[in-house]
């Protein structure tokens, strides 16, 4: 066997030999597209982040300037919508910490086990922590609805209950698409570490 | 970039770009185009970690590092972006074991590599590369004494596959 892997080690250098290596621009290149890269980085990291910030504030703010609901339990739920989101966010800020935890410098065996980590809550997140807030926003909604039907009338806040359930459903197939995803890559992550140390 | 850096960064491109790509090009099956972008990634992963590079070991051991986990999770990419074209070609009787495109002019080596496992594949290609065992050991993080064991039976299917290609 060791005289015909010579014989495949001289056509592995042989192939080398052949390959077109040619690296004018190259360099230039990897410098254009690691700012690419940086750019599009950011935006996977902080997008989501930013996104929920946003509504956050534009939550708060209505409730404190637009529609500042007076009785204790309509309260409640603007304390439990907001309460979701800022769940939502600090569980996106855990994800951000995990994803940056998988270094390339790692040995592959590491790498597998912090990428399987990482997805794994990823998995946890949209199959459990998601779901669960949605459900506190969706209750902090339903508490408030009383208050809000005195003064809006009864037409548009049922059109708009509605339009909430309809967003209800497509979070919940985002969501169950988001965990299929996660154990699909789960799944690869243990079949390569499993193919690893076999 | 400062310029030691990029004065690092160039050598290290022109000593290494060559292994890189050949490697690419064993795990994606001999597939020139997609072998470049990999080997692009890894390049762009070797200079973003340039900084982080103690010399504890050399160069090479450091970049298999970089360049078998860029393979690992660039080939998820890959096969995303071929499950949109078996969707498209459907029709065309392309079943879903296809993981990675591969070329009809691509060498019978490259393509007998990537019938192995993906992790076989990476680490055959060490061995034609002349790294020892404890290097790959360190690499791939499990121990000499298994890396030897498996190799040699990645090295007994890898005649078989190229057996069967001679007799086809």
């Amino acid at each position: 066997m060791n005289k015909d892997f010579s014989t495949l080690k001289g056509n592995w250098d042989d192939l080398k030999n052949t390959t077109d290596t040619s690296s004018t621009y190259a360099i230039k290149a990897i410098e254009q597209k690691i700012k690419s890269k940086e750019r599009e980085n950011f935006f996977f990291y902080y997008g989501t982040i930013f996104i929920l910030s946003i509504t956050l504030i534009g939550i708060i703010l209505f409730f404190i300037y637009v529609a500042p609901v007076k009785e204790i339990i309509s309260k409640i739920g603007a304390l439990l919508m907001i309460m979701g989101l800022v769940f939502r966010i600090v569980i996106e800020t855990i994800s951000i910490t995990k994803a940056k935890q998988i270094k390339k410098l790692d040995n592959t065996l590491n790498n597998l086990e912090n990428l399987r980590k990482f997805h794994q809550f990823r998995k946890v997140a949209h199959n459990i922590i998601s779901p669960i807030i949605l459900i506190t926003y969706t209750i902090g909604f339903f508490i408030i609805v009383p208050e809000f039907s005195k003064y809006i009338d009864h037409l548009p806040l049922t059109l708009f209950c509605i339009a909430y359930f309809v967003a209800g459903i497509i979070i919940f197939y985002v969501i169950r698409k988001s965990v299929k995803k996660e154990m699909k890559k789960i799944n690869k992550i243990l079949k390569l570490k499993q193919q690893l140390t076999e | 970039m400062a310029i030691n850096k990029k004065y690092q960064f160039e050598n290290i491109y022109q000593q290494h770009h060559p292994m890189v790509l050949q490697l690419c090009l064993g795990f994606v099956k001999g597939d020139l185009d997609t072998a470049k972008d990999l080997a692009q990634e890894i390049f762009i992963s070797v200079l973003n970690n340039l900084e982080k590079f103690r010399g504890s070991s050399s160069y090479k051991t450091w970049i298999y590092r970089i360049t078998v986990n860029t393979c690992l999770q660039f080939v998820k990419k890959e096969k995303k972006r071929n499950i949109s074209s078996l969707t498209k070609d459907h029709n065309q009787g392309i079943t879903e074991e296809i993981e990675t495109a591969t070329t009809q002019s691509s060498p019978d080596l490259y393509k007998a590599i990537g019938q192995l496992n993906k992790i076989d594949r990476l680490i055959i290609m060490m061995v034609l590369e002349n790294e020892d065992y404890d290097n790959i050991s360190s690499v791939i993080g499990i121990k000499p004494t298994n890396v030897r064991v498996k190799i040699h039976r990645i090295k007994k299917q890898l005649k078989t596959i190229l057996n069967n290609y001679e007799n086809e």
